[in-house]
């Protein structure tokens, strides 16, 4: 620390050394120190909130690694497409494999809490309208938070409008029944739900009970034979079979189309061989792997903390003697907002989305919209106070982790958003809404979370997350040269 | 490196660490980690002393 200029030089693990001013400082710790009382502070309270802290506290590190590793869908794809450079994709697809890894692990020991999505072709079109809205919003679910607590107004409108935007959907009846196909609506009917849920008003209840529940549930294990829980399974089907080979292959699909040329030349400057051989070839695909380091740290963390975060919330469970956190809720005296089945939202791991629309839900509820009467918050999530909801928890953590690691990189700023921003923030945060709700997740939960854990439903919706990326980044091009060839005509030289 | 960050660190292995220790107790207590645990002696328990035992054994014989 220096005295004279109040500053302190902090290097984090694989980039440059930052001078920080003390006042960031001083609000790192303003950050953790706020989580660390507010953990101790409901412990001392009730030890049912230990189960939230948990949340608290992996969605922290959640935060810390995705600010670290710069951890967006969207920048890794509008890079990617638009000017050529796959660092943070390939980096992404890294973290995605490690991930893995530690999946398997704890799959293996049967302490996942993870389960499978139904796979369809509904899972591709979802993807792909929400890989159109990332790259129109500038932010995934997961790089929004993060730069969130970076101070970024742009991202805190996409949050503001995937939450809203979901909330609505998944509530929209009336003439969005008449979009219904008949097939559904008699299937959902046939599902026996509660009354209480209707489900035969509601395109989205519809849709859920009518088709997708229909669409068969399984995994990479599961396919060849084997358990989840059993070593061959867990390794060879859901980590092999499932992640490490499609994701070489794609990645390999990125060397040749972006990397390969950028390593034949660099190789022919110093002075290389004339001829480029296979060994060559492996050379480069392993440089362009290690050219995302840092990503690839943040989803190797990511993966650990996840899978930590698992097996603390099995135990917790087991403890309390719960399956789900609602039963906590009601024993603590807290049961408005919970769902028909005595549950609310609680993965126990890394989910974005859900609780985004929780919140807007909750207050819709609280101004006089009946929000309880569909299957998405009245049957399976809830919408608990945000202030005693376990995955807002994690959620308003990441962000504070996030703002922790921007604070002690001297990378915190708050910028103010142009309405030009702003428009296609709301624009692109409401299609990642509404495939966030067809897909059952977003870019976090549909794809990163069920590609790692062996579910082909993840690769179905990754599949249409890239095509509508590349369509919205074309769209994106399309528009600026457009834009500024009107500017240009409008210039009197 | 510096101590701010490592500070920051800290805390939070500290918290995290707590917590994964607060899991474990009741993971090991049903044998989902370490394969032990009650589980290996759950059965029938009974409160008959041995003598007893013998007798019902016994009476089975006659038949």
């Amino acid at each position: 620390m220096s005295s004279a200029t109040n500053v302190e030089t902090i290097a984090l693990p694989g980039a440059e050394a930052t001078a920080v001013p003390r006042r960031n400082i001083l609000w790192a710790y303003g950050i953790v120190g706020l989580f660390a009382l507010i953990s101790l502070g409901t412990f001392a309270y009730n030890e049912y909130y230990t189960y939230l802290s948990v949340y608290l506290w992996f969605g922290f590190i959640y935060g810390v690694c995705l600010q670290y590793g710069r951890f967006c869908f969207s920048s890794a794809f509008r890079d990617l497409f638009a000017v050529g450079v796959p660092r943070m994709a390939v980096g992404i697809m890294i973290a995605t494999v490690l991930f893995a890894l530690v999946g398997a692990f704890v799959t293996a020991t049967g302490l996942s809490t993870f389960h499978p999505a139904p796979t369809s072709f509904h899972s591709v079109v979802a993807g792909f309208i929400f890989g159109v809205g990332m790259v129109f919003a500038g932010g995934c679910a997961s790089g929004s938070l993060y730069k969130a607590g970076e101070g970024n107004g742009v991202a805190v409108i996409v949050i503001l409008s995937i939450s809203v935007t979901q909330a609505i959907f998944a509530d929209v009846g009336g003439w969005t029944n008449h979009l219904v196909p008949q097939a559904w609506h008699e299937s959902a009917l046939s599902k026996g739900l509660p009354e209480v849920i209707n489900v035969s008003d509601g395109w989205v209840d519809q849709y859920l009970a009518g088709y997708v529940w229909n669409q068969p549930v399984t995994t990479y294990a599961q396919i060849m034979g084997w358990s989840n829980e059993s070593v061959a399974g867990a390794f060879l089907g859901n980590l092999m079979v499932g992640v490490v080979l499609p994701a070489a292959a794609l990645l390999a699909v990125v060397y040749v189309f972006w990397s390969r040329r950028g390593f034949k030349n660099k190789r022919a400057k110093a002075g290389g061989q004339a001829d480029f051989t296979f060994k060559d070839e492996l050379a480069g695909y392993w440089t362009m792997i290690l050219a995302s380091k840092r990503t690839a740290i943040a989803g190797l963390v990511l993966g650990i903390a996840a899978g930590l975060h698992m097996f603390v919330i099995q135990g917790l469970r087991v403890k309390f003697g719960v399956k789900n956190a609602g039963t906590l809720l009601e024993r603590m005296g807290f049961d408005f907002g919970i769902s028909v089945n005595g549950t609310v939202f609680d993965p126990g791991y890394w989910y974005v989305t859900t609780q985004e629309a929780q919140w807007v839900g909750w207050v819709l509820q609280k101004l006089g919209t009946e929000n309880m009467d569909n299957i998405y918050f009245g049957f399976v999530n809830g919408i608990p106070n945000p202030a005693i909801n376990p995955a807002d928890w994690m959620s308003l953590a990441l962000i504070g982790g996030a703002a922790v690691m921007a604070l002690l990189h001297n990378e915190f700023k708050f910028k103010k958003p142009t309405l030009e921003l702003a428009t296609w923030a709301m624009i692109g945060g409401a299609l990642m809404g509404i495939g966030s709700r067809l897909g059952l997740g977003c870019n976090v939960g549909a794809f990163f979370v069920r590609v790692s854990q062996g579910d082909p439903s993840g690769w179905l919706f990754g599949f249409g997350m890239i095509g509508g990326a590349y369509i919205g980044v074309k769209f994106f091009n399309w528009w600026t040269e457009r834009k500024m060839a009107k500017e240009f005509a409008a210039c009197d030289f | 490196m510096t101590s701010s960050f490592w500070k920051v660190i800290l805390v939070v292995v500290g918290f995290s660490g707590f917590l994964m220790g607060y899991a474990v107790p009741p993971l090991l207590e049903v044998g989902m980690i370490g394969g032990g645990g009650e589980g290996r002696d759950v059965g029938i328990k009974s409160d008959v002393d041995e003598e007893m035992e013998e007798y019902y054994r016994d009476l089975l014989k006659d038949n």
